[in-house]
């Protein structure tokens, strides 16, 4: 096992070099590194770099929440895209623009009291609910919280997305997220206790409602700062860390390691095929992930029935 | 010593303990029998912790347990519950390492644990299994791990629910030795729902028999496994037959036969 995971560390170091690399010099025009314009400095500095950066943080944050999501709900497919966290940031962050217009820390608290408001919505229900109702629920918050905020943006995009990364975005991004990625490494152990039933874990002395809330506030922490710098991303929250199980077995120590690099490429990926595939326009990464991501749920779903 | 004090509890409208008192006897152990719905179960998760009751206390050490934080109620007590779910994601050795989690912070390091965490696992026959997962546990070797993820906890009192329900014949007298063995070895009170009612009057010093509540004996086994009153509370008709190893148990059938 060592061995595979000096491999897997190797492998997803050179990819992420590759893809920074790549994604610095491609786009709607590609640079030569050797002679370099100032305009296209201008270009590479202020407008891929961030970019580059948020996809970064953004991916691994996304994907952490996402496996802090499925081991406090003991559910494979929970994550903060579907189940209508990222959007109740994403419509709190709205009322933030119109209530503190232009100040974006303003944006960013919002966008946690929202996340925090649906996931204390998700934990009225999960007492009463068997995990896939919960889902459920949580798809149906999700559709409440993206109508609503469709009223207030008359169906259009709300406008946040990776391509409208700045550098004042992308430094609360990169602030918060990585104080979230730190916490998130602290307590990820306490994922693994959760693996045992709420029963069987008091009578260990400890307490699971303990435990479930202390992850949960990371994952929404991370979600919900993912999603006031770059827009609402599901599925990446399920493909990373399920890809990690596969890989790595079911230690969270391990899946949350890897969820942070793998998740951190993988977005920057995504976003960079995004963008380079039919340059001059582009595919958004919320787009290629939804592409990638339905099916993927499926054939976790599938394979869970088969092994059931 | 652990004590019920005057409890009462109640299911909805259905008062099942009314001013109800026992004491565990110390280093012993007690065997808790009686039919369907006699109130075993309740009884077990009020001693347990695992409910609380609506009047009265549950003292152990002279403190109420409620009172008692949870972490040094799990120093105390550890308790093998029926397993009715398979952990296909959890190994043997992450469990039973979480039977030292009373003892630590929860971020803190377990490394010096080691030592102990393995003698145990010698003990319970189940030191090669250490990097399996659960799932792939015979039903007797899962149960082992729970054991040991119990006895990790240090405790003075090992709680046993239905410990031989999901095990073979064999499984099931192997672990009621290994059971027997701690208690006289580690002086552990042990206290365990056992339904098959010749390993209670083979295992245990002290059987307690429920029925609607209320105990209807309580004694050494010999006091209470006995014709009339296995007749009376199980309405089943038998025969105690004494042999050289002791007595046993024969059911010739139920009434309605």
């Amino acid at each position: 096992m060592r061995k595979k995971v000096i491999w897997i560390n190797l492998i997803l170091t050179i990819l992420l070099i590759g893809t920074i690399y790549f994604a610095l010099i491609h786009g709607a025009s590609d640079f030569s590194l050797q002679k370099m314009t100032n305009s296209q400095l201008n270009i590479m500095f202020n407008i891929r770099l961030p970019r580059i950066i948020s996809a970064l943080v953004a991916g691994a944050a996304l994907s952490v929440s996402g496996a802090f999501f499925q081991a406090t709900l003991r559910n494979p497919i929970a994550e903060p895209g579907i189940m209508g966290i990222s959007s109740a940031a994403s419509l709190f962050q709205l009322l933030a623009a119109i209530i503190l217009p232009g100040i974006f820390v303003g944006k960013i608290v919002f966008s946690i009291i929202g996340g925090l408001g649906a996931f204390a919505l998700l934990l009225l229900f999960q007492k009463r609910m068997t995990p896939y109702q919960l889902i459920i629920i949580g798809v149906a918050l999700n559709a409440v919280f993206t109508g609503m905020q469709d009223v207030f943006t008359n169906n259009q995009n709300g406008g946040t997305s990776l391509a409208t990364s700045s550098w004042s975005s992308t430094m609360y991004l990169l602030i918060i997220g990585v104080i979230g990625l730190i916490l998130a490494i602290v307590f990820m152990n306490w994922a693994n206790y959760l693996k045992v039933n709420d029963e069987e874990l008091t009578s260990l002395g400890v307490s699971p409602q303990t435990l479930r809330i202390v992850l949960m506030l990371i994952a929404v922490l991370l979600a919900a700062t993912a999603t006031a710098c770059i827009g609402v991303l599901a599925f990446i929250g399920i493909i990373v860390p399920q890809i990690a199980r596969l890989i790595l077995g079911y230690d969270y120590q391990r899946i949350v390691s890897f969820s942070m690099f793998a998740g951190a490429w993988f977005l920057l990926f995504v976003d960079t095929i995004g963008r380079v595939i039919i340059a001059p326009n582009e595919i958004a990464a919320n787009v290629i992930l939804a592409i990638i991501g339905g099916p993927f749920m499926i054939l976790i779903l599938w394979r869970r029935q088969k092994n059931a | 010593m652990l004590e019920l004090k005057q409890v009462s509890f109640s299911y909805g409208a259905k008062q099942l303990f009314d001013n109800f008192s026992l004491a565990l006897q110390e280093h012993q152990i007690t065997t808790l029998i009686g039919p369907n719905g006699s109130g075993k179960s309740t009884l077990f998760r009020l001693l347990t912790r695992a409910i609380k009751p609506s009047a009265g206390e549950i003292v152990l050490d002279r403190q109420d347990i409620w009172q008692l934080p949870v972490k040094d109620f799990a120093k105390k007590v550890a308790i093998v519950h029926q397993q009715n779910q398979l952990y296909d994601q959890m190994k043997v050795i992450e469990l039973i390492k979480m039977g030292r989690l009373p003892y630590h912070s929860l971020l803190g390091d377990e490394e010096d644990d080691n030592a102990q965490l393995q003698a145990i696992m010698q003990e319970l026959e189940i030191g090669d299994l250490a990097d399996k997962y659960m799932a792939q546990l015979s039903g007797g070797q899962q149960q082992r791990v729970w054991l040991a993820t119990a006895l990790a906890q240090k405790p003075e009192y090992l709680f046993l629910d239905e410990p031989t329900t999901y095990l073979d014949l064999h499984f099931q007298y192997r672990f009621l030795d290994l059971v027997k063995k701690l208690n006289r070895e580690q002086n552990l009170t042990i206290c365990m729902i056992l339904h098959d009612l010749n390993q209670a009057l083979q295992y245990s010093d002290q059987v307690i028999l429920l029925n609607h509540g209320q105990i209807q004996k309580q004694g050494n086994p010999e006091e209470v496994i006995t014709e009339a009153l296995i007749e009376k509370n199980f309405g089943i008709k038998c025969q105690i037959a004494e042999t050289q190893q002791g007595k046993y148990l024969l059911m010739s059938g139920t009434e309605a036969k």
